[in-house]
């Protein structure tokens, strides 16, 4: 309890400052972490990968070193949660399949190398529904994550071993992965803020792709003041990520206000609050837009029907990407492997797909070669995209007359295990409210809304194109006036 | 299960390189059955006038000018390789 009580409980933000201060206290934060992870990474297993203490410990070292000697790093000594889809040097990047179960990267993802260049510290890797294929993570190939909230329940995917490593204290920061909801659900499901960035504002090299032209790389923290932090480090222009936008001034610190930036006007989408969103989590919405209210702005409803076509249309679009994004898997180059010799080309590769997917993943890859295929092309791909642009333009027009966007993160508390399995819509439905912001490529945050029968609920917020500044000021006003900030889960309330 | 769908599910097995055990397919016909018919729903939309949207970036986007770089070692990109001849990676027969 002793080393644990006094640095644990920091936000990222104060940590820094600490560590800038008194960079001695870096190996005590090491140490109390590792001694959060020995207490409840048995309960709740939010790592495929961990890296030992020893190796930590060094690279904490380094880092007071570097201070010592002036160093300004905006990340100096925090310890960071990756999830296994983003590769890492020389440290085993599995996605948490079986066809990348030993595969170690000889190179880092650009978020990355901006991390480690800004003193922060790779903790270790997360776990994830397989290839970012689930919203739940029960859909890992290792095993599955549980929620500190109540361990009974799922924590959300496909980011949930980042969101459970942040919620539960074991890591300063994380980063997650977004290709429909899989950074906002968990971030809803376990009580942490996480953001999807305007699609190019954080680079992708290094991401291992899932939907190319849906996902963003993105921070999942306990407060919103620890994501403005991270955001700033990882955003921006890369040259080896010819998507990336040339955005110039990318501090999101300078939006931590505490009143409204400007006279924000809110819409709520009719259709986005009423079948289908239990009463529990409608009640923790109408309690935020009030807190909204009481700032003096202006909320209003609209409706764009459209709406009810996205998730769909999102399904047939990611499919179709995963089918070809996955079919570099041959088990040649890397992963797992059946031996060439005497076989051709063919049955090697089926051979290695078949016995390395999990069934979700063929699920997907079968239902995405399907919807692109000669006679259904048209029918569904095609037809999906054109949902997509109408879907779009009806955002770009909504975005002319209000700034911002807010739906509940997901419209069900967090399922039970096996709950959301049972059948496939079930479990794509979660995703009902997010999807929308991958297809348009807008930012979308997810961050605490209520507590209901003692597990989080979220609240989403969508924007328009490179308005995270906004975003970020409207987050930590509801912060301040909600007072849900660094929350802690029950399964760790006893010692952290 | 009908013929016609068991004969679909081998084209698209095919097509995408994953055969489909005995265990699964009893699963796999079922489950894409049901979502078939979700992705059907958009069928109901007249969408004859509608451009689709395929990317949402509004500019084109900018390859980085090609100049020499750091790259991988031959010994870091085999790394990961299981079976290695003469410093190439062994593949399978072409035929």
């Amino acid at each position: 309890m002793i080393t644990l009580g006094r640095l644990i409980r920091k936000g990222a933000t104060e940590l820094v400052e600490l560590f800038r201060s008194d960079p001695r206290l870096i190996e005590e934060y090491v140490v109390g972490t590792y001694e959060v992870i020995d207490r409840v990474e048995d309960l709740v297993r939010s790592y495929i990968t961990l890296r030992p203490l020893n190796e930590v410990l060094a690279d904490g070292v380094k880092v007071r070193e570097m201070l010592t000697n002036g160093f300004k790093g905006r990340l100096a000594g925090l310890l960071i949660a990756v999830k296994d889809v983003i590769i890492t040097k020389n440290l085993r990047t599995t996605c948490a399949s079986k066809i990348l179960y030993d595969f170690i990267p000889p190179y880092n993802a650009t978020v990355i190398e901006r991390i480690i260049g800004e003193g922060g510290i790779v903790l270790g890797k997360t776990n994830m529904d397989e290839f970012a294929m689930g919203s739940t993570t029960e859909n890992s190939a290792f095993f599955k994550t549980r929620n500190p909230w109540d361990l009974d329940r799922v924590p959300g995917g496909s980011s949930g071993g980042s969101a459970v490593a942040v919620a539960a204290y074991e890591a300063s920061i994380a980063l997650g992965s977004d290709t429909g909801g899989s950074i906002r659900v968990p971030a809803a499901y376990t009580g942490v803020v996480g953001i999807k960035p305007t699609y190019g504002l954080v680079s992708r090299y290094g991401l291992i792709s899932y939907g190319t032209s849906l996902e963003q790389i993105g921070p999942m923290t306990r407060n919103v003041s620890d994501l403005a932090l991270l955001l700033s480090v990882i955003a921006g222009y890369d040259p080896r990520d010819s998507t990336t936008l040339r955005v110039k001034d990318l501090d999101y610190m300078k939006f931590l206000k505490p009143t409204p930036m400007k006279k924000y006007k809110i819409a709520v989408i009719k259709e986005c609050v009423g079948e289908g969103v239990d009463n529990t989590v409608l009640t923790a919405f109408s309690r935020s837009l009030r807190r909204f209210e009481e700032e003096g702005l202006e909320v209003l409803e609209v409706s764009i029907p459209i709406i009810k076509y996205a998730l769909p249309a999102y399904y047939i679009i990611a499919m179709a990407e995963a089918s070809s994004n996955l079919a570099r898997y041959d088990g040649v180059r890397y992963g797992y492997h059946v031996s060439v010799e005497g076989r051709t080309w063919d049955e090697v590769y089926a051979e290695v797909r078949s016995e390395g997917f999990g069934l979700e993943v063929k699920k997907r890859i079968l239902l995405g070669t399907f919807v692109l295929s000669a006679g259904y092309y048209d029918q569904y791909y095609l037809k999906a995209s054109k949902i997509r642009k109408l879907l779009y333009d009806e955002f770009m027009k909504l975005f002319e007359y209000v700034d911002v966007v807010v739906t509940p993160t997901t419209p069900t508390l967090p399922p039970r295990f096996g709950e959301a399995l049972t059948d496939p819509l079930k479990l794509y439905l979660l995703d009902t409210y997010t999807v929308v912001a991958n297809l348009t490529g807008l930012p979308a945050i997810s961050i605490p809304s209520d507590i209901v029968n003692g597990v989080p609920v979220g609240l989403q917020l969508i924007g328009p194109r490179l308005s995270e500044g906004y975003l970020i000021n409207l987050a930590y006003i509801h912060e301040l006036k909600s007072g849900l900030k660094d929350l802690v889960p029950t399964v760790v309330s006893g010692y952290v | 299960m009908s013929e016609d769908l068991k004969v679909w599910l081998e084209r698209i097995s095919r097509l995408s390189l994953i055969r489909i055990s005995s265990e699964e397919e009893g699963t796999i016909l079922n489950d894409m059955r049901k979502i078939i018919e979700f992705f059907n729903t958009i069928n109901s939309l007249d969408l004859s006038n509608v451009e689709p949207l395929f990317m949402v970036l509004k500019d084109e986007p900018v390859v980085r000018n090609d100049e020499v770089g750091e790259a991988l070692s031959v010994d870091e990109v085999l790394k990961n390789v299981k079976e290695v001849e003469g410093g190439f990676i062994k593949g399978p027969r072409t035929a």
